[in-house]
Parts: C-alpha cells; sequence; structure tokens
C-alpha cells in the first residue's frame, strides 16, 4: 500500500464516491439485476481506493483500474 | 491462416478485450483442451505472420492492428453478430424516445458512451459533437503524452476528416494505423453513416484504444446510426 503524497485526499470509510455516471442510472435505473452489479462494482472501487490510499479512481494501480473498468463496460452487455 | 488459428487469434482478440492484459498459452491450452505446447506452436506462427505480438512487460500475446483488422472482417464476413441484448434494447429504446433531432443524437451519443465506455462522437450539421472524453483519456493505453497529443490531433481533425472523405458505407472500421489521422494513436475508429434532417451523411459513432469488444460495439454503433435513421429521417 503506497503513502498518500502530499495534499492528496485519502478515502475514508466516511466517504461515499459514486463511480457511475447519470447516463447510467438513467439506462439501468429501472433493472434491479444491473444496479446489483453496479452496487458491487461501486464497492470495490472504494474499497480499492482505501486500500491504496488514494482519492481518485485514476491514482490506483493499472491493473485495478483495467479490472474494475472492464467489469463496468462488461455490465453492458452480460444478460441476466 | 488455418481454422485452428484463426480460432485461436479470435480467442486472444476477446480474451484481451475482456481482461486487458496479455492473453498466455495456459489460458488458451484450458480454452481449446489441447497442450500448452501446441498453443505456443501456433502463437508463434501467427506473431510470425504479424497478427499477434508480445509486448516486453509480459510473457502473454496482444493483438496487433493485423490481427484486429482479420478478426473484424472475419465478423463481418460470416455476418456473425451478437442476439440482441439488453444493450441493444437501451440504446433503441432511447435513440427513438423522441424530441428535438439534436436532443436525439446527443442523448443517442451519450448512450453509446455510458455502454461501451468510449468517446462518442456524431456530426449534427456542421458540427462535430463529441462526449466522453474521460473514457478515453482513462483508458491505460493513452496514459503516455505522447498518444495523448496523436489522440488529440485525431480529434482535431475529425470533424473537416468525416466531411471531406464522407465514408459511404453505413458501417466503417478504421484500426490503429488505419486512420487516416493520428496514425499513431493506437485508437480505433468505429462510425455509423445515417440520413438525418441535418445532412444525408450524418456520422454517429465511438473512438477508443484498439482493444475493443468490436463485436458488441460494431452491433451498438450500426444499431444507433440505424434507429437514428428510423427516427429521424421521414
Amino acid at each position: 500500500m503506497s503513502e498518500p503524497g502530499n495534499g492528496e485526499q485519502v478515502a475514508s470509510e466516511a466517504t461515499v464516491y459514486e463511480h457511475f455516471s447519470s447516463v447510467f442510472y438513467d439506462i439501468w435505473g429501472d433493472d434491479p439485476d444491473v444496479m446489483r452489479q453496479a452496487q458491487d462494482i461501486n464497492d470495490e472501487y472504494n474499497r480499492a481506493l482505501r486500500e491504496n490510499g488514494v482519492s481518485s479512481p485514476y491514482q490506483l494501480p493499472v491493473a485495478v483500474q483495467q479490472e474494475l473498468n472492464q467489469r463496468k463496460v462488461m455490465i453492458n452487455f452480460t444478460e441476466d | 491462416m488455418t481454422d485452428r488459428q484463426a480460432k485461436i487469434l479470435q480467442a486472444i482478440v476477446e480474451q484481451y478485450a475482456e481482461v486487458a492484459s496479455p492473453v498466455g498459452s495456459s489460458l488458451l491450452a484450458k480454452l481449446f483442451d489441447v497442450s500448452s505446447a501446441t498453443i505456443r506452436s501456433e502463437m508463434a506462427a501467427l506473431e510470425r505472420a504479424g497478427y499477434i505480438q508480445q509486448p516486453h512487460t509480459s510473457a502473454g500475446r496482444i493483438p496487433t492492428d493485423q490481427g484486429y483488422r482479420f478478426y473484424v472482417n472475419n465478423l463481418s464476413q460470416t455476418g456473425d453478430q451478437p442476439a440482441e441484448g439488453r444493450a441493444e434494447r437501451a440504446l433503441q429504446a432511447r435513440a427513438a424516445s423522441g424530441g428535438h433531432p439534436e436532443r436525439t443524437i446527443r442523448n443517442t451519443v451519450d448512450t453509446l458512451v455510458e455502454l461501451t465506455h468510449n468517446l462518442g462522437l456524431a456530426t449534427i450539421g456542421p458540427q462535430l459533437y463529441m462526449s466522453g472524453l474521460s473514457n478515453l483519456f482513462g483508458q491505460p493505453e493513452f496514459m503516455h503524452p505522447g498518444q495523448v497529443q496523436e489522440v488529440a490531433r485525431l480529434l482535431d481533425n475529425l470533424e473537416p476528416w468525416l466531411h471531406e472523405a464522407a465514408p459511404n458505407e453505413p458501417l466503417s472500421v478504421y484500426i490503429g494505423r488505419e486512420n487516416p489521422i493520428g496514425r499513431s494513436a493506437g485508437a480505433s475508429l468505429i462510425i455509423s453513416r445515417f440520413r438525418s434532417p441535418f445532412s444525408d451523411r450524418s456520422y454517429i459513432g465511438v473512438l477508443g484504444p484498439t482493444r475493443q469488444s468490436y463485436r458488441e460495439v460494431m452491433n451498438l454503433v450500426g444499431r444507433a446510426g440505424k434507429t437514428l435513421e428510423e427516427t429521424l429521417y421521414v
């Protein structure tokens, strides 16, 4: 786990980050299956931020960004 | 290329799009139920022919532009399209939801951005509407300053190029170095031509890294153009 640099915010338990756009909720808001998957990914993003001591998804290790981004994409292409 | 090599290349393209990390022989050996040695020999042949390459940082392989082109041509030739899934249904519903034509086009672009996590774009008359820049520059492929500059150059020249070249195919795919501008950007441009009240040659599409789920993204972009034309062009 890396230490945060000067001026960097650290995601804490109390901080709630939203990793999906308003368009995403416009598209899928009434689909409980998609919403459940989105909640899982949202939670994983926030856990990764805390564990890596950073405040933005772009500061996460590249492999973690890739994996979580790809899961966001695959939500759209996976059927129930 | 043998049938087995084509299937291995297809698996490398699709696995790489899904997991975003180079694909190794052990995974492919499991997928094809053959030995790793067999897969390594087939991968060596694909690499010699220029369809895949080995990044410096990994033992696995990733597709080259030529490999992606083979894959995309194969998709087009076989007409192999995914069954209509929820992404297509959502896109069609939003593209057909009515309202002012400009609003409808923007809404459809925003939906493509959300569904594909690429940059989305559409021509609205002489203007080019773009959305999702953070998706594009958030991709690990575009983290090097040189590549950011190349992508920016491509974006700067996209609107004049679209008007000048006016691609005539219903769906056009430009992979990596095939892009007439920003050839070194490592980007793929997928655009659909449609008729709108603004122009008979209107375009909607996405721009992202060459690492794409081509089958799904090409299908969505094609559907977007078709639905917009049905909705807007009377």
